[in-house]
């Protein structure tokens, strides 16, 4: 009886003992991961301005490619006929990027020097979108892009659109009285791949400014133009 | 007589089935302190406080270019303690990606690790402890642009279970499960991301760290 005890309680004493260092011959631990990606897009120029047909005008605080296009100002210099030139012509390229579908929106505001019916008006000046491209890297260049058809082309290439009058008419969506109101003149599919912002490339085209020196009143004008990409 | 010969019996019987139970060696891990999210917008890492289970939950935030920054980046601190050779096995358990090749991949999310360092008493042997490439860098370090942002070590290599570490005995003594933080070795799971022009929308993935027992690996 003694020694039948005395085992009972060896056995309970290993079996405490396997209890204190718990068995555990496998474990898992779980890191759960989660984003977010919001619709984007931006704006930016596409390159520097250029001028050409100009007497005297200039272009100031111009930028290269992706640089911010705010605090460009194109000075179109002398449009009375001593600028012997057909056109004084701005060419303003653009880079847009977007990850979703995109419309461009553009609007000419705070037109001055507009009260003299013979002094320059904002149907003076000539406006026009061309060159579209996806070429560059990292672009959608399966999307498609479509411009509102009347606002494509160059303006200084257009005969006047009106002969039967003795000053130079753009057609009515060519020029800055069509954007006195802002307008839609292009959307279109995704831009970019799935590539990081620090690329430098993207939806690129340019936009054109023209006015034709004419016997103006003599003055000066200034306008704001506002480009704007969004989603649609 | 019979029944001390039976209690005898039992009490052997007992003792083999406790002896072998104590020779199955511990694998244990858990987390090693405070994670950390660098370069993240509206995003965050939350650790389960208790050490004793690897309990993370990350947002990465905004990954569309909104997010001016050129990476986000996570460093979780994890534990791992063993009686014997350990590895451990990493496999992305379930995800929720974009169907889109332009939207967010499991390939888009960089994994590596990195400072595998020994906590108090953790053993130290001859024998180092192996991370296998391509986990064992830092991704912030080895991103390729191919454009897209693209990190040799990621998360699509990890659809099946796969022995990302290996090594010796990590623990210096018994594995006590409710003493954790020491008593073996530590290292930074790192995971990256670049913010892109994704397709818009949310993903999710999770990813399971299993530490068992690994190939004999002699101290």
């Amino acid at each position: 009886m003694t020694r039948a005890g005395a085992y009972g309680l060896w056995v309970v004493g290993w079996v405490a003992a396997g209890s204190a260092f718990a068995q555990q011959t496998t474990d898992s631990g779980t890191i759960t991961l989660q984003a977010t990606v919001s619709g984007y897009v931006d704006i930016a120029s596409g390159g520097p301005a250029t001028l050409t047909g100009a007497s005297g005008g200039a272009i100031t605080g111009n930028t290269t490619k992706g640089g911010l296009l705010t605090g460009v100002t194109i000075n179109l210099g002398d449009v009375s006929p001593l600028n012997a030139n057909a056109f004084v012509r701005t060419t303003v390229p653009l880079r847009l990027r977007s990850n979703i579908g995109y419309s461009l929106t553009i609007s000419a505001t705070d037109f001055t020097n507009a009260a003299d019916p013979l002094a320059i008006q904002p149907g003076d000046v000539g406006f026009g979108i061309d060159n579209l491209s996806r070429a560059d890297n990292g672009v959608n260049a399966a999307g498609v892009d479509t411009p509102v058809a009347a606002c494509v082309g160059d303006p200084s290439l257009d005969p006047d659109a009106d002969p039967a009058t003795a000053r130079w008419d753009f057609r009515p969506q060519k020029s800055l009285a069509y954007l006195v109101t802002p307008r839609k003149v292009l959307g279109g599919d995704r831009i970019m791949r799935a590539v990081p912002p620090s690329l430098i490339g993207g939806l690129t085209l340019n936009t054109f400014f023209a006015v034709k020196p004419q016997f103006f009143s003599p003055g000066s004008f200034t306008t704001q133009v506002t480009f704007t990409v969004s989603t649609p | 007589m019979g029944r001390l010969r039976k209690m005898r019996a039992l009490a052997a019987l007992a003792a083999l089935a406790s002896a072998a139970a104590l020779a199955q060696p511990v694998f244990d891990i858990g987390t090693g302190g405070n994670a950390t999210i660098t370069g993240t917008l509206n995003g965050s890492v939350t650790v389960n406080p208790s050490q004793r289970v690897l309990q993370v939950a990350v947002d990465f935030g905004e990954l569309s270019p909104v997010n001016r920054n050129p990476m986000v980046r996570v460093s979780i601190p994890v534990t791992v303690r063993s009686e014997a050779a350990y590895q451990v096995v990493a496999q992305v358990a379930s995800s929720g990606m974009s169907a889109s090749p332009d939207g967010m991949q499991l390939s888009d999310v960089g994994i590596g690790i990195i400072n595998v360092r020994p906590l108090s008493a953790g053993q130290i042997c001859t024998t180092p402890h192996t991370v296998y490439p391509p986990f064992n860098a830092d991704p912030a370090l080895t991103a390729l642009q191919t454009p897209r942002v693209a990190y040799p070590g990621n998360l699509s290599l990890l659809a099946n279970p796969r022995v990302v570490m290996t090594g010796p005995t990590l623990s210096s003594r018994r594995v006590n499960l409710n003493n954790p933080g020491a008593n073996g070795w530590s290292f930074d799971l790192v995971l990256t991301v670049a913010p892109q022009f994704f397709v818009p929308g949310s993903s999710t993935a999770t990813l399971v760290l299993t530490i068992s027992q690994g190939p004999n690996t002699p101290c």
